[in-house]
């Protein structure tokens, strides 16, 4: 089985390296555990606060960063991954987001989840397993803009595609950053069709930008392949 | 003796002319009371040799705008200056009078014109359906005739056209003697200033009075049926008679001798001495108006020229009318003549709309160099309100939009003569120390407001938008006779006056902004009662044609990225000036409220649509984004340096980030001009305002269009606005004919514009 977090080695950056912590499945189960833990003892599920603007489903913001170096432990993969908070109101996510970094200041090899509470930012999760993405790979300085426009979107349900949005990604590379939005069923045409014109719309795209659509499974099949190549005792 | 001299220069020509040239004559028929006649010999009647023809053609070239020709100078004029006499005399010549077609009771009158027919014996078409004199193939066509092309002259019984048409009319000229009908060369308004130049008037005025008397005496001019063609000839086109003219040329006033084998004088060095100068802007066809010219005049034979006028005596009026109404729609001709006939039809609800800068008396007297051309009388507030009081009485337009209108003056003259009418007016002062604003103001039988929206663009917090330019927004109903008929959609009117200067594009595009989303934020309010509702948008803005404001508001985007300030509105070219103001994103400041698209945020709580979802859009998120509740830190939130370490401020580095993405603004409302940058069918510019530092349109009339070109007027069920016909704009040079603006016809230093919509 793959790793969970396989998602957050975004093999779109064109970084492939196979830093990216790939624990032992031993390790994996007890990071899944403490995340478990951390969701049921330290956050209560989340409620509008009085007054406050309902949104239509309650999301969670991650915050991944490759570490520099040999991330072999399970102490390094953590530090890739971290749940920043979960939001339930319009309120609650300016709270958090006015917190944050804009993803254009963050420095390094970093990435930015927002997914729906429940739906973790990886291939192998149940929402995602036969979904995919819209990836659209933006010049330097564009990247807070498109965030904020795709994720504010995606908060007040302007792609109208029911339930099958999953979540958005921003990834913060060398030359370039990539945003992305996951959905359910990459097999549904008239969905993503229709998710590409929202993104097009919201996000104010100049004409020739360049968007593609990969689903999960080619992109596992291509992070097996390449990881395959260069670290074989993978096995898988 | 100055008519005899005209007598000789004329007779023989005439004579000639008659002779030689039947045949063509008949190309161009002048109808009166219906029956097509012809100002048989008229002096306007020149054979020319082919060399005075050559240099007309070239003269005429349409190419050769009329602004560039006053290269005569003032040395020039003085030279010339022993011509006056005989100059002015050709001042007397006025306009032939052509009766509207539909009049055609007048049986004496068309007895006598056929008398003259007889005596001219020529034969005339009479099958054409209107007056229009058809100059194309005379080689001594002025330029600008082509602008008065289809415009024509009209002779009016005084009592019928004060029965079709009670309230007379506003665009007549004056009989008075005093207030000097344009003047020859006086189309470069320099003119009047100068010594020399008053002597000429003086003189022109002098052998001008018998005219002028003859007028006067056969009683007030009135005008005709607001929607009758008339043809603006005053303007005494020396185009025509160059051959004579340059005969004139050999005269001196002394002598007062006309040589007429000179005047017949192939000899193109006598005749083009002073031709350029002797021939303001030549425009429209030329007759001979006055009655009493043939009694004034010795003639031992009878004159045809002369004698045609007769037959107009003491039962005629004579009425010029500057402007043209065009009518887009045939279907619509039936309607044309009363305001009220096809009104109620059912389905359709015509009306007329005006907007109109009266011009501020205290702006005048503030700018007063910009009126030096104008003499104290014109400028006399009393003397424009009775003028602009008579051209709201001559065309009582459903709605009226003002702008410039002084809040004393609108209060105390304005107002209560409207509610006299039966107007309901809704007035707006500009804000700051200004003492004019904007009013709107509609008939209250023909609709009923829903609501209204006093703008002020003025903001405190703006450094950007500290102007005190204000707007109106009103939302009318549709009445009928039935009562209220919810048949017809609402109609959004919005009137506004943006900022002149020219430099502050900038200013005028926020203040333009402001505008449109109020406008915006009325059809979503009718949206949501289902109601899919109308869009006129007038008034004064500032901004020349297809230039970035105007091209906004007609194509509904703009790409202002690094656009210079003053280009927006193109009213002057600044492009000489070393640095100029460029805009750039973001155009308006956030606290205006207003996105790019010219909407007001939706600061609506969301509505949850069939899908039962909570759909929020962008700008109702951003609305929130510094709200108390989320500038609190999280208590739960990790601190990860340089992560989740920001602060919120308001005044973040990118305080407008998506907004200005694509440095585009855009507005949805599909609007279109009534007017054109050209006058009908010519290239000549037409304008809204003229005052001496120049001549532009800047005045506008835009409408919602559904689809499809602005004056298709298919027969097919088409909803929403449909133009039926403009009044029509005048150049530059016709203006200028008419000393500028404002003058004694037209009252203010803005045209009014007129437009008849038909509502579906």
């Amino acid at each position: 089985m793959n790793n969970k977090f396989d998602a957050l080695k975004d093999d779109d950056s064109g970084d492939h390296d196979q830093d990216n912590g790939s624990p032992k499945d031993g390790e994996k189960e007890r990071s899944e555990d403490e995340e478990k833990d951390q969701n049921t003892t330290k956050r209560k599920a989340v409620v509008p606060g009085a007054g406050e603007h309902p949104l239509q489903y309650n999301y969670t913001f991650w915050y991944s960063r490759r570490t520099p170096g040999r991330p072999a432990s399970t102490q390094s993969y953590e530090q890739n991954i971290k749940q920043i908070g979960s939001f339930a109101s319009v309120e609650q996510f300016w709270r958090f987001y006015s917190h944050m970094i804009r993803p254009g200041d963050l420095t390094g090899h970093s990435d930015f989840h927002l997914f729906k509470e429940g739906i973790k930012p990886m291939w192998e999760d149940d929402a995602n397993k036969s979904g995919g993405k819209w990836i659209i790979r933006l010049r330097k300085g564009l990247a807070s803009r498109c965030w904020e426009n795709l994720i504010l979107a995606m908060l007040g349900e302007q792609f109208m595609v029911g339930e099958e949005i999953c979540g958005a990604v921003v990834s913060v590379r060398f030359q370039e950053d990539i945003i992305s939005i996951w959905n359910k069923t990459a097999s549904d045409q008239a969905t993503t069709a229709r998710i590409r014109d929202t993104l097009r719309r919201v996000l104010n795209l100049p004409p020739n930008t360049i968007m593609e659509y990969k689903t999960h499974t080619d992109s596992i099949k291509a992070w097996e392949d390449f990881h395959g190549l260069v670290n074989a005792s993978g096995g898988r | 003796m100055i008519g005899s001299l005209i007598y000789y220069g004329l007779y023989p020509l005439s004579q000639l002319f008659i002779k030689l040239s039947e045949s063509w004559w008949k190309h161009r028929p002048v109808i009166i009371n219906g029956t097509t006649v012809c100002d048989g010999g008229a002096n306007s009647c020149r054979r020319l040799t082919e060399q005075q023809t050559a240099l007309l053609d070239q003269w005429c070239n349409p190419g050769n705008e009329v602004s560039e020709t006053p290269t005569h100078t003032c040395q020039e004029r003085r030279e010339a200056e022993g011509l006056v006499d005989s100059r002015s005399l050709l001042q007397i010549r006025e306009v032939v009078v052509v009766q509207k077609r539909e009049i055609k009771e007048d049986k004496e009158k068309i007895h006598s014109v056929d008398l003259m027919e007889q005596e001219s014996e020529l034969e005339w078409e009479l099958e054409s359906e209107r007056a229009k004199i058809q100059a194309d193939d005379c080689h001594w066509r002025s330029s600008s005739e082509d602008e008065s092309q289809g415009l024509q002259v009209m002779a009016t019984d005084t009592g019928r056209a004060c029965s079709a048409k009670p309230g007379g009319g506003f665009s007549g000229l004056k009989p008075s003697p005093s207030n000097a009908l344009p003047r020859a060369g006086s189309d470069n308004h320099d003119l009047l200033n100068r010594p020399q130049e008053s002597q000429v008037c003086s003189k022109g005025k002098e052998s001008f009075e018998p005219t002028a008397g003859s007028a006067e005496e056969s009683g007030s001019y009135t005008i005709p049926g607001p929607l009758n063609y008339g043809l603006f000839t005053s303007e005494n086109a020396y185009g025509d008679d160059s051959g004579m003219r340059g005969s004139e040329a050999q005269v001196s006033s002394d002598s007062l001798l006309y040589d007429l084998s000179a005047m017949l004088s192939d000899n193109p060095a006598q005749s083009f001495t002073n031709h350029t100068w002797l021939q303001p802007a030549p425009a429209g066809w030329h007759f001979p108006v006055g009655q009493e010219l043939s009694e004034i005049v010795y003639h031992p034979v009878p004159f045809p020229g002369t004698s045609y006028y007769h037959g107009l005596k003491n039962n005629t009026n004579f009425e010029v009318i500057w402007r043209v109404w065009e009518d887009f729609c045939q279907s619509s001709i039936p309607c044309t003549s009363s305001h009220t006939a096809c009104v109620d039809s059912g389905t359709k609800f015509d009306f007329t709309i005006m907007s109109y800068n009266i011009l501020a008396q205290d702006l005048l007297e503030a700018n007063i160099e910009l009126y030096t051309h104008c003499s104290e009388d014109v400028l006399a507030w009393e003397n424009r309100f009775q003028n602009i009081f008579k051209e709201l009485q001559s065309w009582e337009p459903d709605i009226i939009c003002f702008q410039e209108a002084q809040e004393n003056h609108f209060h105390e003259q304005i107002y209560p003569a409207l509610i006299e009418m039966g107007y309901h007016c809704m007035y707006k002062r500009r804000t700051g120390s200004k003492t004019d604003g904007c009013a709107v103001c509609y008939k209250a039988n023909r609709f009923k407001m829903l609501s209204v929206r006093l703008l002020e663009f003025q903001r405190h917090d703006s450094e950007l938008l500290d102007r005190d330019n204000v707007g109106i927004v009103l939302l009318l109903q549709p009445t009928t006779a039935h009562g209220e008929d919810t048949n017809f959609p609402p109609i959004c009117v919005a009137n506004t006056h943006l900022l002149f200067n020219p430099r502050r594009g900038d200013v005028k595009l926020a203040q333009l902004a402001i505008v449109l989303a109020e406008i915006d934020s009325l059809v979503k309010q009718c949206k949501l009662k289902g109601l899919e509702c109308e869009i006129i948008l007038c008034g004064d803005f500032n901004s020349l044609p297809n230039m970035p404001l105007y091209q906004l508001i007609v194509t509904g985007k703009l790409y202002y990225h690094g656009l210079p300030n003053w280009m927006v509105s193109g009213q002057e070219d600044l492009s000489n000036k070393s640095h100029h103001r460029r805009l750039y994103a973001p155009l308006w400041p956030n606290s205006l409220g207003i996105n790019d698209n010219c909407q007001y945020y939706d600061v609506c709580e969301p509505q949850s649509k069939d899908t039962g979802k909570l759909h929020y859009n962008h700008d109702f998120l951003r609305q929130l984004r510094y709200c108390p509740a989320a500038c609190v830190r999280p208590p739960d939130l990790e601190f990860i340096p340089g992560v989740t370490d920001n602060t919120p401020t308001p005044e973040e580095t990118q305080p407008y980030p998506p907004r200005h993405f694509r440095n585009t603004i855009c507005h949805g409302l599909n609007l279109s001009s009534v007017y054109s940058q050209n006058i009908s069918d010519t290239d000549h510019c037409a304008v809204t305002t003229l005052h001496s530092h120049g001549a532009t349109m800047v005045d506008y009339i835009f409408y919602s269009t559904r689809k499809g070109p602005a004056w298709a007027c298919a027969v097919e069920e088409k909803r929403g606005l449909t133009l039926l016909g403009r009044l029509a704009l005048l150049s530059e040079a016709d203006l200028w004919l008419l000393n500028g603006l404002p003058n004694e016809v037209f009252p203010s230093d803005h045209l009014s514009l007129l437009a008849k919509f038909q509502l579906r």
